[in-house]
């Protein structure tokens, strides 16, 4: 056998060995995974597994050249295991099957025995064959204990429960039999080596043709010659992607993780459809592999893999998962829908599709969810329960997908009197692209999510060779690879672009052929940063379109800004995230540099807004290219929504302090402009308004100090227009006096939530405050006619009247008003009047005030009476 | 019973009063008569319609002509030797017009904003 493979194992380190010697040990028999009781009845039905004849044959003798180091063990592979490998293959593989059982078990044994003898040989005899000097003389890993992430892979669950991924050799069924035939050879030595592969052989062509008539019976109308293409041109061809969709679990090309988190949780639903409890079986299983359980956490944890497993594995009452409905993400054309059908067949269910073609309007989804999960009769149709897919969900009015939630919450209600209440007692696994649609923000709390992550090349380069070989297009894998890339590894496109080459005629030289399967899609804003912030994967193929390279990434993001548009909200992501970069200089330099280029974005910006010079418009995705080039990395940490609470304060405090000084007196609001205001008066004002010198005791045990300090607080709260408000607050209904407007807000920065008001300002005062100056306005009103009074008002109370006046009237004055000693009222303003009135003026305000009128509604006449002038005499 | 009306009751000749129609009551706060007391200001706006303030309201009015004039008395006595008392009335004005207020005043009060704005 020869063992050239395509690359070389990166991981292939000491500690690895030993993990597989150590593995090697648990080797019994080896199953191949038998999922579940249905699948075999359904193998039965369709036989679609084309690739794995030859694989098998490879893989076994993988297995016993990896265990030539201690021969002692046994390796055997059991009949019911090549069943599940060859996929049913009729009533005549059946004989043969066993036949060929027993000979690769004879093979098994013997090969294992023998080559502890062959083993020290074997260099020497590689050697002498002058084919062997060709193959790469490092070894590689055929048996990986872990999910290999770029090669082909088959995986297998030991006797102890252990999984372990054979390393798949690339099919190349041409190749393959000359291969057999030639390295033969080398295992001359061993006796009877040639005869069982020679039965291998014959057994291997036998399965061959069965499945390539069962295949050709598969493919509806289509001619088997493939020389006459006359014909095959007018006969309408059956598209490519229904004919090569993958008929069985194993045949999925999404990653094996996610497809057995997603069968897991539909065979979770198996106790209450089916009446078998599934949990329990798995949880003797993990009980019986605790160990073996731990092992494998451990391991992803070391290699950061994201456990895909439903964190809620619990039943509910009915016997139902607690997670009622699996909820499928990802791109278009990684293979969503077809997984979600071949599971939910493989787990034995009806599948029932809703798709985004039919009527999806309230009534029409409820009538069909009601259809296949509810009514007795369409449950059993067939045989099998329903399972119900819902494609492209996100594209569903809210309210639609609204019924969903409430189903799966056992809110839903039956619509007739009596209120019954409705029980999801089918599985329902809902598809989409977008994960965070509006529509789907309810759904997903209740939902198994479950991510697809893209396709691994090789595994989809290797399915498209397999598609081209048959339908000899013979790609070379490199065509297949820039198509895959093309595409962004979407499987649909990838195999109708293959189609459309083939209808075509057309060389994969051809012009043509750079311009189909390019998929026009925009991205979302998140792809959008994600592109600007990561690098680009390396690919292993430096060919011309490495996009690794600086023209490439270059031209990359240009396009995908260019075609998101968005630049300003771009920008404010970009400007949100560039700190979170790691970066390795210690100068900042790439950081000043980024600043640089974001100044020369807003001055671009700015200057396209004031002139409407749009030409300049074009410069500004530039912008992107260089954030790109300074801040991609490889590891970007999650890339964070830009924060717009700021911008929001700022503009609300700009109106704010606006409003503020137009509604502000003439005489002060002239001295005032928004920015001084913000940051030399208010944050002074605000500690001065709120003085801590007052105590928060009755008012009549105050101080002269704390009344003359109460009646500046009023004075200037007066003169800047800031008053308190009594709002209630809505949840303890407790009342509270707010500044109006907010000076606190308005002020306090994070940093400085320590210096500003050490101590709350009591309410009783707030409300003292504020009374006093709603009284003070009134009888500001009232005073102001009055011109006398004003003076004597100002006397005392304002201190500025004083300022241009010489020291001496100053005095003069401090004298005065010691020697009149103006009786005071409560707050300490003179009480007038008493001062200069005269006792003319005083009748003439007493009388003035003593007569008053008092209104009485009605008719003039009603009140009217005649009197006669005799009785008045 | 003849009743002496002396046309004239001084050189000037006769006075025209007038009467004010109120619709409602005037009342003070002491105790005690109006008589004396300080109503309130009467003036005619530029327009020549009577406005009358009276305490904390403001009455609008107008100026009617009395269909039938009125004349005010005063009743004197006069003694006589000998006679008989004799009662005579003095006419001291006649009241051709009256002012009439019969809407509902209005309450004087200041506007606050306008206020505020002129203290500094």
């Amino acid at each position: 056998m020869d063992f050239d493979l395509m690359e070389p194992l990166s991981y292939d380190d000491g500690e690895d060995e030993e993990n597989v010697k150590s593995g090697r040990k648990r080797f019994g028999t080896v199953n191949i995974e038998e999922t579940s009781r249905s699948s075999k009845r359904q193998r039965c039905q369709d036989v679609k597994s084309y690739k794995y004849g030859t694989v098998e044959i490879t893989e076994i003798e993988d297995v016993v050249v990896e265990d030539e180091g201690d021969g002692s063990s046994n390796v055997q592979v059991s009949e019911s295991d090549l069943r599940s490998q060859f996929n049913g293959d009729g009533e005549k593989a059946g004989t043969s099957r066993s036949a060929m059982g027993a000979s690769v078990k004879r093979n098994l044994s013997m090969s294992s025995s023998s080559f502890r003898g062959a083993s020290t040989s074997s260099s020497s005899t590689i050697r002498d064959i002058p084919l062997e000097e060709e193959a790469p003389t490092v070894r590689y890993r055929r048996v990986l204990k872990r999910i290999p992430n770029d090669i082909p892979y088959l995986p297998l669950t030991c006797e102890d429960g252990s999984r372990l991924y054979l390393r798949l050799k690339p099919t190349d069924s041409l190749e393959d039999t000359s291969k057999l035939g030639t390295t033969s050879s080398r295992f001359n030595i061993l006796p009877g080596w040639n005869d069982i592969k020679n039965e291998a052989r014959i057994l291997k062509d036998k399965f061959h043709k069965e499945l390539a008539k069962t295949v050709e019976r598969d493919v509806v109308s289509r001619p088997v010659d493939e020389n006459n293409e006359n014909e095959d041109s007018k006969v309408p061809d059956s598209l490519w992607v229904e004919k090569y969709k993958p008929r069985s679990f194993l045949d999925l090309l999404s990653q094996e993780d996610v497809n057995r988190a997603l069968l897991h949780w539909v065979k979770l639903w198996d106790k209450s459809v089916f009446g078998v409890d599934y949990l329990a079986k798995v949880k003797a299983t993990r009980e019986k592999y605790a160990k073996l359980e731990a092992q494998e956490k451990e391991k992803n944890e070391k290699y950061h893999k994201k456990s895909y497993l439903p964190l809620n594995e619990e039943y509910d009452e009915g016997g139902r998962p607690n997670i009622k409905v699996a909820l499928l993400a990802g791109d278009p054309g990684l293979g969503k829908t077809t997984c979600a059908h071949i599971i939910a067949r493989h787990a034995g269910y009806n599948v029932r599709e809703i798709n985004a073609s039919d009527d999806r309007s309230i009534q029409a989804f409820r009538k069909f969810i009601d259809d296949t999960t509810q009514s007795r009769s369409e449950i059993f149709q067939d045989g099998r329960p329903n399972c119900l897919i819902i494609d492209e969900i996100d594209g569903a009015q809210t309210d639609s997908v609204n019924v969903l939630v409430e189903l799966v919450t056992g809110n839903a209600t039956e619509s007739g009197k009596k209120k019954i209440k409705k029980v999801l007692r089918r599985p329902i696994i809902c598809i989409c692209n977008d994960l965070y649609a509006t529509s789907l923000k309810i759904l997903k709390k209740y939902a198994f999510v479950i991510q697809f992550p893209q396709i691994g090349v090789p595994r989809l380069i290797d399915r498209l060779n397999e598609v081209s070989d048959r339908e000899k297009l013979f790609l070379d894998s490199k065509t297949l690879q820039n198509l895959c890339h093309k595409s962004e590894c979407d499987i649909r496109s990838c195999l109708s672009t293959l189609q459309f080459l083939k209808r075509k005629r057309c060389s994969p030289q051809d012009a043509l052929f750079a311009q189909v399967g390019m998929k026009d899609k925009s991205k979302g804003i998140f792809a959008v940063w994600n592109d600007i912030f990561t690098l680009p994967e390396e690919k292993k193929y430096h060919d011309i379109h490495d996009p690794i390279k600086p023209e490439f990434r270059f031209r990359n993001i240009l396009k995908t800004v260019q075609n998101f548009g968005e630049y300003q909200k771009l920008m404010g992501g970009v400007f949100e995230n560039y700190l979170n970069v790691k970066y390795r200089d210690s100068y900042m330099q790439t950081v000043i540099e980024g600043l640089e280029w974001t100044t020369w974005f807003e001055d671009i910006r700015e200057y396209v807004e004031r002139t409407q010079t749009y030409g300049m418009f074009g410069y500004l995705p530039m912008y992107f290219v260089m954030s790109h080039f300074l801040y991609a990395r490889r590891d970007m940490s999650r890339i964070v929504f830009p924060n717009y609470e700021l911008v929001l304060k700022l503009n609300k405090i700009q109106s704010a302090i606006k409003t503020q000084i137009t509604e502000t007196s003439i005489a002060t609001a002239r001295f005032l402009d928004p920015y001084m205001l913000i940051t030399d008066v208010y944050p002074a004002l605000l500690s001065i308004i709120q003085p801590g010198t007052i105590r928060p005791v009755p008012t009549q045990i105050w101080t002269d100090k704390e009344r003359e300090i109460l009646q500046n607080v009023v004075e200037l709260m007066l003169t800047f227009n800031i008053s308190y408000t009594q709002t209630k607050n809505p949840e303890t209904g407790a009342y509270a006096f707010v500044l109006e407007p907010d000076l606190a807000d308005m002020v306090k920065f994070k940093l400085q939530e320590s210096v500003v008001s050490k101590k709350p300002f009591p309410y009783a005062i707030k409300q003292l405050v504020s009374r006093e100056i709603d009284t003070e306005k009134l009888r500001r009103n009232d005073t102001v006619p009055d011109v006398v009074q004003k003076e004597t008002f100002k006397l005392p109370e304002t201190p500025k009247s004083n300022v241009g006046s010489t020291p001496k009237s100053k005095a003069l004055e401090t004298l005065n008003k010691t020697m009149v000693s103006v009786a005071r009222d409560f707050f300490g303003r003179p009480i007038l009047a008493a001062a200069e009135t005269s006792p003319e003026a005083e009748a003439k305000k007493k009388s003035a005030a003593a007569v008053y009128f008092r209104f009485k509604e009605g008719f003039s006449n009603a009140v009217r009476r005649y009197i006669k002038i005799r009785d008045l005499a | 019973m003849q009743v002496f009306i002396q046309p004239f009751s001084n050189e000037e000749g006769l006075q025209e009063w007038g009467i004010i129609e109120l619709q409602g009551d005037l009342d003070s706060k002491e105790s005690g008569s109006l008589a004396g007391k300080l109503v309130g200001d009467l003036f005619y706006n530029k327009d020549g319609i009577p406005t009358f303030i009276i305490g904390h309201h403001i009455l609008v009015g107008k100026a009617e002509k009395l269909e039938k004039p009125l004349a005010v008395l005063e009743k004197r006595h006069i003694q006589t030797k000998g006679k008989d008392d004799k009662t005579e009335y003095v006419v001291r004005a006649i009241v051709k017009r009256k002012l009439c207020f019969r809407d509902r005043p209005k309450p004087i009060v200041g506007s606050m904003q306008k206020v505020v704005n002129k203290t500094p």
